[in-house]
């Protein structure tokens, strides 16, 4: 099998789910952790386009963008699928995915601003949250049935990340009365597996985004 | 009654209804259209799309598919006549990649781009501008983006033939120069002689009227 490598950053959720697709399929890799502040001139040349992680590079050739990756990866290798084969079951798992993705930088507007601006994006993601509960999630384990997938690593992203930032801003969106399907959610991709074994650890994030916060507070 | 087996609600000035109707046209597939007035939108809409209320959305035997990128997809994988997209997993993962972009950096903020005006329509025609750049580097040599027959990333890109001029003409700015962009004004005109792109286009002039009107009002990202 030709040599596979993802360029990532911890703890950036994009590079996540491209970590939990490898391991659920058992694709050795080599991980390559990049500062982007600094970033390497490999990282340049493989993404000239965006600059940015994750970037998985298979047999020399780089793929871009998490969900182009996950697709990538799921039509290279089929066993323990990430998507469903119905072509209809596909497309709602992909409109999802693609949901999660365009709406999860609210959080980090919710993170990065004060005053009105904040107030907004609090708004936003608790409409955010009630579209995932009314419409997404119905009375399934994951979000495409019995088994995770690509739509779960999306939705990780905002669940698990938005726990941090909740703790660091004082805020409790995610409430379990509110959200009885998310909350039940949550509790099981927590559980599986290859996620428990694979997540970043909450203490060291929320260190790192509680002093992020505090230099954003003092330079406004 | 194949033609009720596949309904498509839409928009007659829509680029994202337009790759839509271009892809069911090319794949023989027969469909019943239905105009959706986006200022007024019908109970349909709103049933079939809450979460988003937008246009194109593609009815299949009563399955609702939502978001034209995600619709092509779905028309190919359905219907094997014409394949859209590559066989290949690393080539399908390019023209993904290059749809997203072209969405994203180019579709997206073309037109509030270039209805803006001044130091605010400058700056964002400069960076706009930038990104066309790397369309037209992905072109080069090649006769469509698909290679030798259009497919998904052509219909992905096919705004630029018929409807950035329009944009142009409106917001009185000259983008697509043949000497800055040899080879997407190449493939503009080999785009707009296919067949079925040539008779599955909106009327220029009626075209140049709405985005007249809608210059006239506050932007709304409809």
């Amino acid at each position: 099998m030709e040599e596979v490598k993802l360029f990532g950053t911890w703890p950036s959720p994009y590079s996540y789910r491209v970590i939990w697709a490898l391991k659920l399929k058992g694709i050795p890799y080599e991980y390559i952790e990049e500062d982007l502040s600094n970033k390497s001139p490999l990282l340049l040349q493989y993404n000239p386009v965006h600059k940015k992680i994750p970037v998985l590079v298979h047999g020399g050739k780089p793929i871009c963008e998490s969900l182009v990756i996950l697709e990538y990866i799921e039509e290279t290798w089929p066993e323990n699928p990430l998507l469903p084969t119905d072509p209809y079951d596909k497309a709602i798992a992909r409109f999802w995915a693609k949901f999660a993705d365009d709406k999860g930088s609210i959080m980090w507007t919710m993170f990065r601003t004060t005053g009105e601006e904040h107030e907004k994006a609090i708004k936003d993601i608790l409409e955010i949250l009630r579209t995932i509960e009314e419409h997404a999630l119905a009375e399934k384990k994951f979000f495409c049935g019995e088994k995770i997938g690509i739509t779960d690593f999306a939705f990780v992203g905002i669940a698990y990340w938005l726990e941090v930032v909740e703790e660091i801003l004082g805020l409790k969106l995610l409430e379990a009365e509110s959200f009885p399907r998310l909350h039940a959610w949550i509790k099981t991709f927590k559980e599986e597996p290859i996620i428990r074994e694979n997540l970043p650890d909450q203490e060291k994030m929320f260190a790192r985004l509680k002093r992020r916060r505090e230099m954003l507070l003092a330079s406004s | 009654m194949a033609s009720q087996e596949v309904k498509l609600l839409s928009l007659w000035v829509s680029p994202f209804g337009h790759r839509v109707e271009w892809a069911l046209k090319l794949k023989g597939v027969e469909y019943e259209y239905i105009e959706e007035d986006i200022f007024n939108k019908s109970h349909l809409l709103l049933e079939l799309n809450p979460v988003h209320k937008k246009v194109p959305v593609l009815i299949h035997h009563g399955k609702v598919i939502l978001e034209s990128l995600l619709i092509l997809e779905y028309l190919d994988e359905k219907w094997k006549e014409f394949p859209l997209l590559p066989q290949d997993p690393y080539e399908k993962a390019i023209v993904r990649f290059w749809a997203n972009f072209g969405e994203a950096k180019l579709l997206r903020p073309g037109w509030p781009a270039l209805r803006s005006q001044g130091d605010e329509k400058e700056k964002a025609l400069k960076l706009w501008i930038e990104d066309l750049e790397k369309i037209e580097g992905e072109l080069k040599g090649k006769k469509f983006f698909g290679g030798e027959t259009i497919g998904y990333l052509d219909l992905a890109m096919g705004w630029i033939s018929y409807m950035l001029p329009v944009w142009e003409e409106v917001g009185c700015s000259t983008i697509l120069d043949p000497k800055k962009f040899p080879s997407i004004t190449a493939w503009t005109e080999k785009f707009l002689s296919h067949p079925v792109i040539k008779e599955n286009l909106p009327p220029r002039d009626k075209m140049v009227v709405w985005f007249e009107k809608r210059i006239k009002e506050p932007f709304s990202a409809q």
